[in-house]
């Protein structure tokens, strides 16, 4: 096991040089200027040079590359050009919304997508089947942002159901302020009673949740269908059925075990690319998270919030994967790790 | 020729939402190759403003409406359809070229071509999808040519571990052993040898990857780091009409609409694909 | 006497939308009585396991089945009825050890469920499984248990298989090609566990495979399946030693043994009709070299001696 982690570790390394190289390369030969972003406007030639200087962007490159990495290591991720906050620091403020969002975003896809998934594996040729099948290729083509906005319109502005943006009511803050404990706000709110704040930030966040879970939930759907099916036409399924198993506990105890680890699998795999689309769906529900901050740094060509959303990705995707290896092989005692 | 259309044609036939994926797609690629010629509104499509159609809704006279400038919407959104066709051809056209030929090279050579080609390889891809594309776009600057080099960039890699694993798979097998030991030159095993039965993954990724592409350039597009105004793009139009949605609801609903339909039928058609070449596969 | 097994009249056809399209069993009349094994042979594709299938009601969708199948006491089998006489009255063992296991569980989770599904209670099983295993003669039985299949021998599962069949002392047991999958010697053992297995329960056995040797060694009477019909049944030591029919003398001359005399052997020409739909008469006679015109009329079942022969040249 520790040799498995010795090994994720020394890629993660590698691929964390990579995503900094990467970034740090092309951020240098563009042609904008770091120092006037910086400044960002009417400014002298001697200002410049003080800038210029204060970010050490007059050393030569290969030395601003290694104190870059070094102060990495060290936690000090560089300032948003825009916000003039340390990058780090903006990035863990914002990191519990975005992964409250992902968590209900994936929990919802992996609910629905498997019992769908066993709807359709049950009956293949029937009519809830196809209707299953095309819904599932529709989640995965629809584009998040433009769901994101029809929903918005449908639920918001036609059925005044939901609200159109934020995590929580304005006034939450003001008449019932929730207690910090996790970080998490909706968490917090749960373990310490709030439920006004807990209701509330539940109705803000059904509508970016299920935005964002559309792409999973194709995934998650076909997958699970698809490998169900095969599956139940293996034969240790009929020698169960011949030693006088129940259906019932054939298909969700004895089948779902073996049909389950490639769901998660594809679970994890979509789960890193609805990082991307946080990136989407938090900008046209204006919610206070990750992906806000990175559509922003990303017009706004703030380079050192931008490295630091790279990396932060880089990593999430690793310790996905890492999850989902380790997950798989708990369920398959075939697989070692 | 008869029976092979014949065939195609049951093919198609067979399932009713296929039938349906390729109506789009055939109507889809109509519009792009014929674009200007068939416009309700040419001058509009193409993005001369008309300042006395504002806020129309969709209509006997616009279909779907205008845009915020007056321009017909569905002018607009035909005008724009050879844009997203094109580009996304391109992306992937290239990605796969540039993909296959680093596969079958790491596949057929092996050693350490092969670990070099697939270690870079694997280090774009262990970001997450359309991040670096977005990093790239980013970085140098919006705009249609910028976010398709992005795009590209980041596509390549998907196609050169496929081509080199099925390659490999394939040079495993004795034919290929056999021609080379009988001295048939590296260049003609590759081609004649190894390329054609690499091909049919390489279709269905293909297929499907177009689709995928449309979306990505869409949602750069949405963004603000794809094409820009005056350009038709149709995620463009997406997030001009955001801003309006609310009360012009048809610029917004429609733009997206059609981004999710041509992207729906390239997956389908991509499904279908994967049945076709190699029903072993799981879905 | 006491009869376990009573089928009268088994036919089994294909359907799709209503439509025949093939006719896999085209009427079987069998009876074995407790204690006793009574085998089947046939080459691939002459109905040997959807026999087995019908009897145990686990048909596709699609086939549609015909004439009566009972049991002992319990009276005919019906699709009502036939679920909770699986794995308790009637039992099955198949081909596959490999396969038959789930991947992912343990043997003695495996065993559980059988055996919840029989009504024993968590308790109950745990203390029955070690008496089952040392049974049909596993050691390490602690270890088999905590197992997985891919852990395991073929020869292991193959015992385990037995095993789980046999929990709840059903009154019929059928085997499914049990030694086909298994080397030679292995399969000579479970062959003689499962004869020393009947004569301790006393269960009526069904044997199916397409190996006469096998079959010989563990059945009292034998009935020889042709596309979908008995031509040939009776005592093993008859059908064997004197076959009647023309199919059972082909099938036995072709099969190597050290007892034979050196030179070619013997094959039947053509092969095994893949759908009779719309055939009559005597399913063998376009590779039968007896063939007469009255073949053109299917023959049925006549006593000839001890066993019985389908067949209008075998004179009584």
């Amino acid at each position: 096991m520790l040799r498995i982690i010795w090994k994720r570790v020394t890629s993660a390394f590698l691929v964390l040089f990579a995503a900094s190289f990467f970034t740090f390369f092309l951020s240098r030969i563009v042609p904008n200027d770091p120092a006037l972003a910086y400044i960002g406007g009417k400014t002298t030639a001697a200002d410049e040079q003080k800038v210029r200087t204060l970010l050490g962007l007059d050393q030569p490159l290969p030395i601003q590359y290694f104190k870059y990495l070094r102060d990495m290591l060290k936690g000090n991720w560089g300032y948003s050009l825009s916000t003039k906050q340390p990058v780090l620091s903006e990035i863990l403020r914002r990191l519990p919304a975005t992964l409250e969002l992902i968590f209900f975003a994936v929990g919802f896809a992996l609910f629905l997508g498997i019992i769908c998934g066993i709807i359709a594996a049950k009956k293949p040729k029937g009519f809830a089947s196809s209707f299953i099948r095309i819904a599932a290729i529709a989640g995965i083509s629809v584009p998040a942002f433009w769901l994101g906005l029809l929903l918005q319109l449908l639920f918001v502005g036609k059925f005044h159901i939901f609200p159109a943006t934020g995590e929580f009511d304005i006034d939450i803050k003001f008449t019932n302020p929730i207690h910090h404990i996790t970080g998490f706000p909706l968490f917090d709110s749960l373990i310490t009673g709030n439920f006004t704040a807990l209701t509330s930030g539940l109705k803000h966040m059904v509508l970016p949740a299920l935005t964002l879970s559309a792409y999973s939930f194709g995934l998650i759907t076909r997958m699970s269908r698809g490998n169900l099916l095969e599956v139940l036409g293996q034969e240790y399924i009929n020698v169960a059925r011949a030693n006088g198993i129940s259906e019932r506990l054939i298909l969700f105890k004895l089948a779902l075990k073996n049909a389950i680890p490639p769901v998660i699998t594809v679970t994890g795999l979509s789960t890193a690319y609805l990082i991307t689309g946080t990136f989407f769906v938090e900008q046209v529900y204006g919610w206070p998270g990750i992906g806000g901050f990175a559509a922003n740094s990303l017009i706004s060509v703030d380079y050192p919030a931008i490295m630091g959303i790279t990396i932060l990705g880089a990593v999430g995707y690793l310790v996905i994967n890492f999850l989902v290896d380790i997950i798989y092989a708990k369920l398959d005692p075939r697989v070692k790790l | 020729m008869i029976t092979k259309v014949k065939a195609g044609f049951t093919f198609i036939r067979g399932d009713i939402w296929t039938a349906i994926s390729t109506f789009i797609l055939t109507v889809f690629v109509l519009v792009a190759v014929l674009g200007k010629w068939i416009l309700p509104y040419p001058s509009e499509g193409t993005g001369t403003a008309n300042v006395d159609h504002l806020h129309i809704g969709p209509g006997a006279a616009h279909w779907l409406g205008t845009d915020e400038l007056g321009r017909d919407l569905l002018s607009r959104l035909m005008y724009g359809a050879r844009s997203v066709l094109f580009t996304s051809l391109l992306v992937v056209i290239v990605a796969a070229l540039v993909g296959t030929v680093l596969g079958l090279m790491a596949a057929f050579f092996g050693g350490w071509i092969d670990s070099a080609i697939m270690n870079i390889s694997s280090l774009f891809l262990s970001f997450p999808p359309l991040l670096l594309s977005l990093v790239a776009v980013s970085l140098l600057g919006p705009g249609l040519k910028n976010s398709l080099i992005a795009l590209m960039i980041s596509w390549w890699p998907w196609y050169a571990r496929l081509i080199r694993n099925e390659a490999r798979f394939v040079k495993l097998r004795p034919f290929v052993e056999i021609a080379e030991s009988m001295g048939v030159s590296r260049r003609r095993i590759i081609f004649r040898h190894l390329l054609p039965n690499v091909t049919s993954p390489l279709i269905i990724q293909f297929a499907a990857d177009l689709g995928t592409v449309i979306l990505a350039a869409g949602s750069l597009a949405f963004i603000g780091l794809g094409a820009q105004p005056p350009a038709a793009d149709w995620g463009l139009l997406v997030a001009q009409g955001r801003s309006v949605i609310f009360d012009q609801w048809w610029i917004s609903t429609f733009a997206g609409l059609a981004i999710f339909l041509v992207v729906l039928a390239f997956n389908s058609l991509g499904d279908v694909l994967r049945d076709h070449f190699d029903p072993r596969r799981s879905k | 006497m006491n009869t376990v097994l009573d089928i009268k009249g088994l036919k089994v056809d294909f359907e799709i939308k209503g439509r025949k399209i093939s006719s896999p069993i085209r009427g079987i009349d069998l009876s074995i009585n407790a204690g006793e094994t009574h085998g089947i042979v046939g080459e691939t594709g002459c109905g040997k396991s959807l026999t087995a299938l019908a009897i145990m009601g686990m048909l596709p969708a699609n086939a549609l089945r015909t004439g009566c199948i009972s049991l002992g006491d319990v009276g005919e089998l019906t699709p009502e009825n036939i679920q909770q006489n699986r794995g308790n009255t009637i039992s099955m063992i198949f081909q596959n050890p490999h396969s038959a296991f789930n991947p992912v569980f343990t043997i003695e989770q495996q065993l559980l469920y059988v055996a919840r599904a029989k009504g024993f209670s968590s308790d109950e099983s745990h203390a029955l499984f070690p008496d089952r295993l040392k049974e049909v003669g596993l050691v390490e039985i602690h270890r088999i248990l905590k197992s997985y299949p891919h852990e395991l021998s073929g020869g292991m599962l193959q015992r385990c298989m037995i095993a789980m069949a046999l929990l709840s002392k059903p009154k019929l047991l059928i085997a499914d090609e049990p030694t086909t999958a298994l080397d030679a010697t292995i399969g000579g053992q479970v062959l003689t566990l499962l004869k020393r297995l009947q004569k301790e329960q006393g269960f009526a056995m069904l044997f199916i495979s397409h190996d006469v040797t096998a079959v010989a060694r563990v059945s009292e009477r034998i009935a020889v399946l042709y596309a979908g019909k008995i031509v040939e049944d009776g005592p093993t030591a008859e059908v064997l030693g004197d076959p009647q029919h023309p199919y059972t003398k082909g099938l036995l001359g072709a099969i190597p043994s050290r007892n034979k005399a050196r030179g070619t052997l013997a094959a039947i020409p053509g092969t095994v009709p893949s759908n009779t739909l719309g055939m009559t008469g005597c399913a063998f006679k376009s590779r039968c070299h007896l063939a007469v015109p009255q073949c053109d009329e299917e023959p049925n079942l006549t006593p000839h001696g001890h066993t019985s022969v389908a067949c209008w040249e075998v004179r009584t």
